[in-house]
């Protein structure tokens, strides 16, 4: 069967299946965080993978009005319950939250546990969404230590549910040893940058993704661009090989093949085999 | 089992019932709760969409031509492919792709078109068969070929793994055969494991004491095939003259299962299983 992105780009970067993991994802504020989870949420509710959003950042109608401009409209989803809410942003502004899974008090991590605690009720294989770290750290008013064992639970019971989930962190906001503590907790790493590229039009924003590290996963290392478009995140590979036969791209290792003492790249040996086929019967013209 | 296989019906002339088979079989052994496929590669006599009495809006001409072409460089196969699987009241799937019958769709696949444009054409077919096998997840893929050698009948023969030659017991169709696996079929299973067979078709009744069309004749037909032609016949249908001109012959196989050509149809599929 074909294998489809559990994350933006993880085919490209995930050899195989892709294990149920909990991931941390670091990048710094604007090159796409929030709508690369965004997708990995919409991806799931697609395929039958019920989804969980919670936001310190954003009220829950901005988060699907923001959804559905990129094409991921989550309105029957949250009817039928199959995406819900932990919503810690309207508390902020003092207003009371629309979703059943509002949090009174963030602040408290406690209450914060037990709002995705309740929202995961009767879900099994769900994927969640904790957008962010960053935002939870600035209002919870506890050490480290309390903080670290708060994610080490979420990232638990995840396990236990076989399920997935992704962690938002800006790297910016936080100390180098909160970092390193953070790397520990979760099965795995996706860090994104921006690096900007001169070309005759000017300087040029170039976002890159890797896959830094992952528990019980075969992945690529390298940093992959990647795009923010209408239909939200694209991830292109770093070189673009294409199969002779069939032109699709090759997203692991090539078949290759020397034909007529020239090389050729194939996506599999049937390519080859059905290449070898042809051009012996049309010759040089086959190409 | 016939597992993820390419298998390309193919004949040196028209009207060995090369269509009428093909179809049985593919309903057959989705009838049998496989994932089968079947697409109309007669891209110069279509027949398929006649058969199963369809009129879809998308062929498999406009997926040659690139029309279903999408940005990631897949292609919108779900426009193309028609499950019958349902209203055909069959336990597994059975997935069509048609061609299109048009006059200008015909001309345009056989005239009008470079060596460029026909070349991308076969490499979307390819990319196409890929695409369908990960989005199916299908036992097998049948290939309904043109008669002769013309280049879409190679093409698609060139895409199969299992090739099977449907033929009658007439010197002019074993002739024909013969000279056209000498000219192309070496070279379609010189690479890989492709192979090739040869089914005879439309077989004369011939009484002998234990009744009509004995294993006995068949064994002589093979052993004096196998000699000319070069490799062994899987399998032989008799000719039943009600098939042969009903005025809409359709999937006996699976509505007619007490019928002798079904029957036959049915040993014949055990035959090509084992094969594989």
């Amino acid at each position: 069967m074909k294998q489809v992105d559990v994350f933006p780009g993880s085919t490209r970067l995930v050899e195989g299946q892709m294990p149920p993991s909990s991931l941390l994802l670091i990048g710094p504020s604007g090159i796409g965080k929030t709508i690369f989870s965004k997708q990995f949420l919409y991806n799931g509710l697609v395929h039958g993978e019920p989804g969980i959003y919670l936001s310190t950042d954003e009220s829950p109608e901005r988060i699907e009005r923001s959804m559905k401009s990129f094409g991921f409209d989550v309105e029957n989803y949250k009817k039928t319950e199959a995406f819900r809410f932990v919503d810690c942003y309207s508390w902020k502004i003092g207003n009371k939250s629309s979703s059943k899974y509002g949090v009174n008090n963030p602040a408290d991590l406690a209450t914060v546990s037990a709002a995705i605690e309740n929202a995961r009720q009767g879900l099994e294989r769900s994927r969640l969404v904790l957008d962010s770290i960053t935002g939870l750290m600035t209002i919870c008013s506890h050490n480290l230590t309390y903080f670290s064992k708060f994610l080490q639970i979420i990232a638990a019971k995840t396990r236990a549910t076989n399920s997935s989930a992704i962690f938002l962190v800006s790297p910016e906001a936080h100390d180098q040893v909160f970092m390193s503590y953070l790397r520990e907790i979760f099965d795995g790493t996706l860090e994104m940058k921006m690096e900007t590229e001169k070309n005759e039009s000017g300087e040029e924003i170039k976002r890159l993704l890797r896959l830094f590290s992952l528990k019980g996963g075969k992945h690529k290392t390298h940093w992959t661009p990647f795009e923010i478009t209408n239909n939200g995140i694209l991830v292109r590979s770093e070189k673009e090989l294409r199969c002779v036969m069939c032109s699709r791209l090759i997203e692991w290792e090539p078949h290759k093949e020397i034909i007529e003492g020239k090389e050729y790249n194939f996506d599999s040996t049937e390519c080859a085999n059905n290449y070898k086929k042809l051009k012996s019967l049309y010759g040089e013209s086959f190409e | 089992m016939i597992s993820a296989k390419t298998l390309a019906f193919h004949s040196y002339k028209g009207g060995t019932g090369k269509t009428t088979l093909i179809s049985n079989l593919a309903a057959l052994h989705a009838n049998q709760g496989k994932r089968v496929c079947l697409l109309d590669f007669d891209l110069y006599a279509p027949s398929l969409g006649m058969y199963f009495r369809k009129k879809p809006a998308t062929f498999l001409n406009n997926l040659l031509r690139g029309d279903l072409d999408q940005p990631d460089g897949e292609f919108d196969i779900a426009s193309v492919i028609n499950d019958v699987s349902s209203e055909l009241g069959l336990k597994g799937k059975l997935l069509i792709g048609f061609a299109s019958p048009n006059r200008e769709d015909i001309s345009e696949i056989e005239f009008q078109h470079d060596q460029k444009w026909q070349l991308k054409a076969i490499k979307r077919f390819q990319s196409f068969k890929n695409q369908l096998f990960e989005e199916y997840d299908l036992d097998c893929l049948l290939l309904d070929t043109s008669p002769g050698i013309r280049y879409w009948s190679i093409n698609s023969l060139a895409m199969a793994n299992m090739l099977f030659l449907i033929m009658k017991t007439s010197d002019m169709d074993i002739e024909g055969t013969k000279k056209m696996v000498n000219d192309i079929y070496d070279v379609l299973t010189k690479y890989g494991k492709s192979k090739y067979y040869i089914i005879l078709n439309k077989v004369p009744e011939i009484e002998n004491a234990h009744g009509l069309w004995s294993d006995a004749i068949e064994l002589a037909w093979s052993e004096e095939l196998k000699k000319d032609i070069g490799t062994q016949v899987v399998g032989s249908v008799p000719c039943f003259c009600d098939i042969q001109f009903s005025k809409h012959e359709f999937l006996y196989a699976v509505k007619n299962p007490e019928h002798p050509f079904s029957k036959k149809v049915v040993e014949l599929a055990q035959r090509m299983e084992m094969l594989c």
